[in-house]
């Protein structure tokens, strides 16, 4: 198939499709996945920058035993 | 102990690990898998299972194996015999550890297969050699003829593109694996995930700009699409265990590398929000990315028949998709090459824990570990790669080692978090130095709720495949010399493990009754 009726084939869904129109449910469903996961991430990295000790090198290689750390 | 005979490798930023763990839990699960089936199950009414399965089973199982391998790397433990070893202090604990490093070295062996179709795809696209018109078994032929799915031992007549990209693909593996935690794994995720999120999005940009696209999301989202209702979809079992299976694929729990990975952190540092952003970063590019991308694009082309296997979906329906697009080829490109950035920093993580068993319990450095660890992979991928007539072998690994035995380790280190570690001391190292604090019920979640959820999803899952009609596994292995031949392999994997661990228990053994000599 050449490219241009390709592209009337994309720009025109398939006749089963028009059945899957966005409902109000589905809406509500997309938006509160994807908003409930954004909202999270966001929430955990705004955490992770602002709490000390995020960004600096932390260890070095040649650190001391884990063991100092004990009690 | 076994630090005292080695300097203890550790992460360099915290980002730097929520980033490679979130790597290692991105694949290609989140783009193609989990579309698919939240398509297959209404969309919306699948949404419910999945989030109760992740505050149930999901984010708890990622918190124990943060804990527990914590709990180990503070006693000087990288790896999952070692780190089982320090929580359970008994003969058999270690040996239990082989299937910590079997489940990640077994997926990596066909996996690296996989992450080698993502790269020549993306090439391809780029080349222009995907653009094969609007019949969909054009791409069917192509992936057939790419793959070797039609015959054994083709890949390896001639030059055949697929292996070039799978050489590449291993050496790149093993390179960074080689450069070590912080300036190989660390290294790589840090631009690799952000370059993934940023592919990813411009991707769903064009996605939510083609003609038509409400009917896409509409397919994807919509909680009632069929005869059924919304409390209709919820009654279907199969329903729920696929989404909790998704879960607990998907967040890489049970594999034996989150708790290789959390053991190379200070026993101060902080595990309780550094696990939850790195599940909430999968979780992102799951529902947020690949929700939005995969399914909504390929209905606007194919309607209903959009749904299919995760190959079918990615390899075959995409790129007839993209070949249909304006501006479909560069597009394709960014898919395919997020896809194999999702791919890489997964397969990277896989080899950590065997890598940790060899330099902590036979000493080896890091060039005798990257080889040995090289040559038994190789070996394996070569079987995948060699028997490529149907994927058989591909299909037998992934499900004997990429389910059978991640339910299996899974089970364990819920026990082992629950009953053995105990809440009390499981959650004491999970709030230690913790920039968020985990209430304690989540201690006791995952020593009822996920551990008996676990058990329970995975008996009635054992029952399916045993009594399955077609595509029943242990039927397949009992007539098929090439399933038999993977099975024997990987037993054959299991046995080498199971020396290592015999040999480092030894040693280790050996080094604290000197310790304990000295002190007297």
């Amino acid at each position: 198939m050449t490219v241009p009726l390709l592209f009337t084939l994309a720009q025109s869904p398939v006749e089963s499709a028009k059945d899957f129109h966005l409902t109000p449910g589905g809406w509500t469903v997309m938006l509160l996945s994807v908003g409930f996961v954004t909202i999270l991430l966001t929430w955990c990295i705004g955490k992770v920058v602002t709490t000390p000790g995020s960004e600096e090198h932390l260890h070095s290689q040649s650190d001391a035993t884990p063991d100092m750390d004990e009690p | 102990m076994a630090e005292l005979t080695r300097q203890p490798e550790r992460w360099g930023t915290r980002i730097g690990v929520i980033l490679a763990v979130m790597g290692s839990a991105v694949g290609l699960g989140n783009f193609l898998r989990f579309p698919g089936l939240a398509a297959k199950y209404e969309g919306g009414a699948f949404m419910i299972p999945y989030f109760i399965a992740l505050f149930v089973l999901g984010l708890p199982l990622a918190w124990g194996e943060w804990a527990m391998g914590r709990y180990g790397g503070t006693r000087g433990f990288n790896s999952t015999p070692g780190i089982y070893r320090a929580i359970w202090p008994r003969k058999i604990s270690p040996y239990l550890g082989v299937l910590g490093m079997l489940v990640p070295v077994g997926i990596y062996m066909y996996y690296i297969y996989i992450e080698a179709w993502c790269l020549g795809y993306a090439w391809n696209m780029l080349t222009g050699k995907l653009t094969l018109g609007a019949d969909w078994k054009n791409y069917d032929a192509f992936f057939t003829t790419f793959v070797g799915a039609d015959k054994d031992g083709v890949m390896f007549q001639g030059a055949s593109t697929a292996t070039t990209f799978l050489l590449i693909c291993i050496v790149l593996n093993f390179v960074l694996i080689y450069r070590g935690l912080t300036g190989g794994i660390e290294w790589f995720c840090k631009w690799a995930m952000p370059a993934l999120v940023v592919c990813a999005i411009i991707v769903l940009a064009r996605v939510l700009t083609m003609p038509g696209i409400s009917h896409g999301l509409g397919f994807m989202w919509n909680p009632r699409t069929g005869d059924k209702g919304l409390l209709e979809n919820l009654a279907n079992g199969q329903m729920w265990l696929e989404a909790t299976g998704q879960i607990f694929f998907s967040l890489s729990v049970g594999f034996g590398i989150i708790i290789t990975y959390a053991s190379y952190l200070r026993p101060n540092d902080d595990i309780a929000l550094s696990s939850l952003t790195s599940c909430a970063g999968n979780e992102f590019c799951e529902v947020a990315l690949g929700g939005m991308i995969t399914i909504p694009a390929a209905f606007i082309l194919l309607g209903t028949a959009a749904v299919g296997s995760s190959f079918d979906l990615g390899f075959k329906t995409l790129p007839m998709v993209f070949a249909s697009m304006p501006m479909g080829r560069t597009i394709g490109v960014l898919f395919f090459f997020l896809l194999f950035l999702a791919a890489i920093t997964s397969s990277l993580s896989m080899l950590q824990p065997a890598i940790a068993l060899l330099e902590e319990g036979l000493g080896l450095n890091r060039r005798a570990s990257v080889a040995m660890l090289g040559f038994v992979t190789l070996m394996g991928t070569g079987l995948v790669v060699w028997f490529s007539k149907g994927l058989l072998v591909l299909d037998q690994f992934d499900f004997w080692v990429g389910t059978f035995c991640i339910y299996l380790l899974a089970m364990f280190q819920t026990i082992l978090f629950g009953w053995i570690l105990g809440v009390d001391r499981g959650m004491e190292e999970l709030n230690r130095g913790g920039a968020i604090r985990i209430p304690r019920f989540v201690g006791f979640m995952l020593k009822y709720v996920s551990s008996t959820y676990l058990i329970g999803i995975f008996v009635i899952w054992l029952y399916q495949q045993i009594t399955a009609g077609k595509d029943n596994y242990f039927k397949t292995v009992a007539h098929n010399p090439a399933a038999q031949l993977a099975v024997a392999f990987l037993v054959i994997v299991a046995v080498f493990f199971t020396l290592l661990v015999h040999q480092s228990v030894r040693r280790w053994n050996r080094i604290e009754a000197a310790q304990q000599e000295v002190m007297l």
